[in-house]
């Protein structure tokens, strides 16, 4: 899941993008508005936190030209004002829930999954494709009851593809969702990393669950082996 | 108490003092009907009697040289009825008795000296009366014969009655006004009573209204329109008190949620790194930074406090002011060691200027807080490779101190708000955390304790400048 970070408090934002990154979010940072509203605009975010007292542009004010614009990305406000006032007001502009500094980061984790369960219409934490589970609140995956080791990338990964199961997803949609701009963008990247995760979920003998669309992108879920290539 | 009820209530001392005035003024008003009734009354009685008196000299007459009473007391039963009877007596110019009314008896009327008015006499029943004491001359009997006939010989009635009727007749007209007095006050008392009491229930609605106030809903405001005209600048006052109380407390709380934001930050800042430092085992380095950051969080909470605590302090006058000898250049220098290191990674280039004795009475340790954070705002806010100039000049009898750094952000409308605790000039807002926008309030609240004067000059992308003046007590 990717996640824009905009807060212009340095140590705070430092600490939150490190968080977010080992919790095996792909993670974008901005420290004022502009910036912020300018990542918001270039890139697919699933979950924007977003600060309320920024410099040159305003928070609220990121969150209507963001929602005028029909971002679809899940806003969290990140805010020290706490009066019920201010709360309704970040409601009604279009953010999705509210966190009062100062704030656990576990509370943080928690609401940030939320927002992505609630992004992809999932009710449960667990997403079952076949005998194929994934608990996105625990972080970890299981195949036919047996627990399957990933690394947070890996996970971050299956995540994005058992959120979006049964549809195709591009290599583009992947690299947007599952790296940040950190990461080099090398196509191969991708591909590498669906044949780990390959690899460790479709061992010998299991079903085949991640199916590969030539010139579309690869497809997580139940199907019948006709038109695959590998 | 009942004293207190009236002084305190403006219905009841309303009451009382158009009582008391209607009251004074009706009995005065009766007081004098009734006098006027009563000489009216009185000098009818005084002209009965007088006719009375003639009536007894007309039987007085004169023949063959002897005076004679000639009387018919049954055309006159006045003077022989048992019951509030009148009475009269002729005396003879030798002083004897000539007649008495039988109603006399064997008493006499006092001969008044004065023989033109009736005048108050005691009756010889012992009932106040008055009597009437005329000098008559005594004429012959009548003569056809001779009418020229003229007597020299004189005599002396004296009539007395009582005024019983007269009594009676003023005596009902006193209780008549009187009661009619009494009634007036009565009937004007109660209506007034109900008149003031109507006039004064918007006093109650408003009161009720008031008291229905809460602390909370200070954006309320009375309605002027429906209230009596005396009542309109009350109203109009409480509005205005209400509007400058919203005012007020929606700056206190518009304080109280900045100081909220400003400790919740770095609070957040520090319990997020503490968080993601502990959520999973790392290397020590990784500690060691988490632990370094975090105690830079701590010195910047600490800072806030403690300008917030010398703000509080300043405001409630609990910052004494002590004065002693010191030098403004060494202060200067002082503040600046701290910057140094700032001060070469912006590449700054940092001018100075000292004219004259630079020696001042004044409080070292307010004076170095100033300084402190015209420097520190200068070094945060000046352009990288910036420059900063700053001067100390005495004026006459005053010394002033400057300084200026270049790339200022803040336009000169600005400038007024600048000493607003919590302001942030755009660009100082990026260093949330470092500058919590308190630096020149705190400034301005030390330089007022000090009897000087503060004032800021800016232009956007020119000179920020600040400049400090103080008298020099010479």
């Amino acid at each position: 899941m990717r996640i824009l970070v905009v807060e212009d408090y340095a140590p705070l934002r430092k600490s939150l993008v490190q968080g977010l990154r080992e919790a095996g979010y792909a993670v974008d940072e901005a420290g004022d508005g502009e910036a912020g509203l300018w990542l918001a605009q270039s890139g697919e975010h699933d979950v924007i936190i977003l600060d309320l007292m920024l410099p040159k542009i305003d928070g609220m004010t990121v969150l209507q030209r963001l929602r005028d614009k029909k971002s679809t990305a899940h806003v969290l406000i990140l805010t020290a004002k706490d009066t019920e006032q201010d709360k309704i007001k970040g409601l009604d502009r279009g953010a999705d829930d509210y966190l009062v500094k100062p704030f656990s980061f576990a509370e943080l984790l928690a609401r940030v999954r939320a927002l992505v369960r609630r992004k992809y219409e999932l009710k449960s934490t667990v997403i079952q494709i076949a005998d194929l589970e994934v608990d996105t609140t625990a972080r970890m995956a299981r195949r036919a009851g047996k627990p399957i080791d990933l690394s947070g990338r890996e996970f971050a990964l299956l995540e994005y593809l058992a959120l979006n199961r049964q549809r195709i997803i591009s290599r583009t949609d992947i690299w947007q969702h599952v790296y940040d701009f950190n990461a080099s963008p090398e196509s191969n990247v991708v591909d590498v990393y669906i044949g780990r995760l390959r690899g460790k979920i479709e061992r010998t003998g299991l079903p085949r669950l991640i199916h590969t669309r030539r010139g579309q992108g690869y497809l997580l879920g139940e199907m019948e082996t006709a038109g695959e290539a590998e | 108490m009942m004293r207190d009820a009236i002084a305190r209530s403006l219905r009841l001392r309303l009451l009382l003092g158009t009582s008391i005035t209607s009251g004074a003024i009706l009995a005065l008003l009766g007081v004098s009907v009734y006098l006027f009734m009563w000489h009216r009354l009185l000098a009818e009685f005084d002209a009965a009697l007088l006719t009375k008196a003639h009536t007894v000299a007309g039987m007085v007459e004169l023949s063959d040289q002897a005076v004679g009473f000639d009387a018919d007391f049954e055309q006159m039963p006045e003077f022989t009825r048992k019951k509030n009877p009148d009475y009269f007596e002729i005396y003879l110019s030798t002083g004897k008795v000539l007649a008495r009314s039988p109603s006399l008896g064997n008493n006499d009327l006092p001969k008044s000296s004065d023989t033109s008015t009736s005048v108050r006499t005691i009756l010889p029943d012992g009932h106040v009366g008055r009597s009437l004491t005329m000098t008559f001359p005594v004429h012959y009997e009548h003569d056809d014969s001779n009418p020229s006939r003229e007597s020299h010989e004189s005599a002396t009635v004296v009539v007395a009655s009582r005024p019983a009727e007269m009594n009676h007749t003023l005596e009902d007209l006193g209780w008549l006004l009187s009661i009619l007095c009494a009634t007036a006050v009565v009937i004007s008392g109660i209506s007034l009573y109900r008149i003031v009491g109507r006039a004064v229930s918007p006093v109650n609605d408003l009161a009720t209204e008031i008291g229905s106030l809460r602390e909370t809903d200070l954006s309320r405001r009375f309605d002027s329109q429906h209230i009596p005209a005396e009542l309109a600048p009350v109203i109009e006052k409480l509005n205005d008190l209400l509007a400058r109380l919203e005012e007020s407390f929606c700056r206190e709380k518009a304080f109280t949620a900045d100081v909220a934001h400003e400790l919740r930050t770095p609070l957040a800042g520090i319990k997020m790194t503490l968080d993601v430092c502990r959520s999973r085992p790392r290397e020590s380095q990784a500690y060691e930074s988490a632990i370094d950051e975090c105690r830079a969080m701590t010195d910047r909470l600490q800072a806030l406090i403690e300008n917030l605590l010398m703000l509080a302090r300043a405001d409630a006058g609990q910052l004494p002011v002590r004065r002693q000898k010191a030098d403004l250049y060494h202060l200067v220098q002082e503040c600046w060691i701290p910057l140094l290191p700032r001060i070469e990674a912006k590449k700054l280039h940092v001018e100075s200027n000292c004219t004259g004795d630079a020696n001042v009475e004044i409080d070292p340790d307010k004076t170095r807080i100033i300084l402190r954070n015209l420097l520190d705002n200068a070094v945060s806010h000046v352009n990288e490779t910036g420059r900063i100039r700053w001067s100390i000049a005495r004026v006459e009898n005053r010394i002033q101190i400057t300084v200026t750094n270049t790339g200022s952000q803040i336009s000169p409308t600005e400038t007024s708000r600048i000493f607003d605790r919590f302001w942030r000039g755009d660009q100082a807002r990026t260093d949330t955390g470092t500058h919590c926008g308190l630096g020149l309030s705190l400034c301005q609240r030390l330089v007022a304790l000090l009897n000087g004067q503060i004032s800021v000059n800016s232009t956007v992308g020119g000179e920020f400048s600040v400049t400090v003046t103080f008298a020099t007590d010479r």
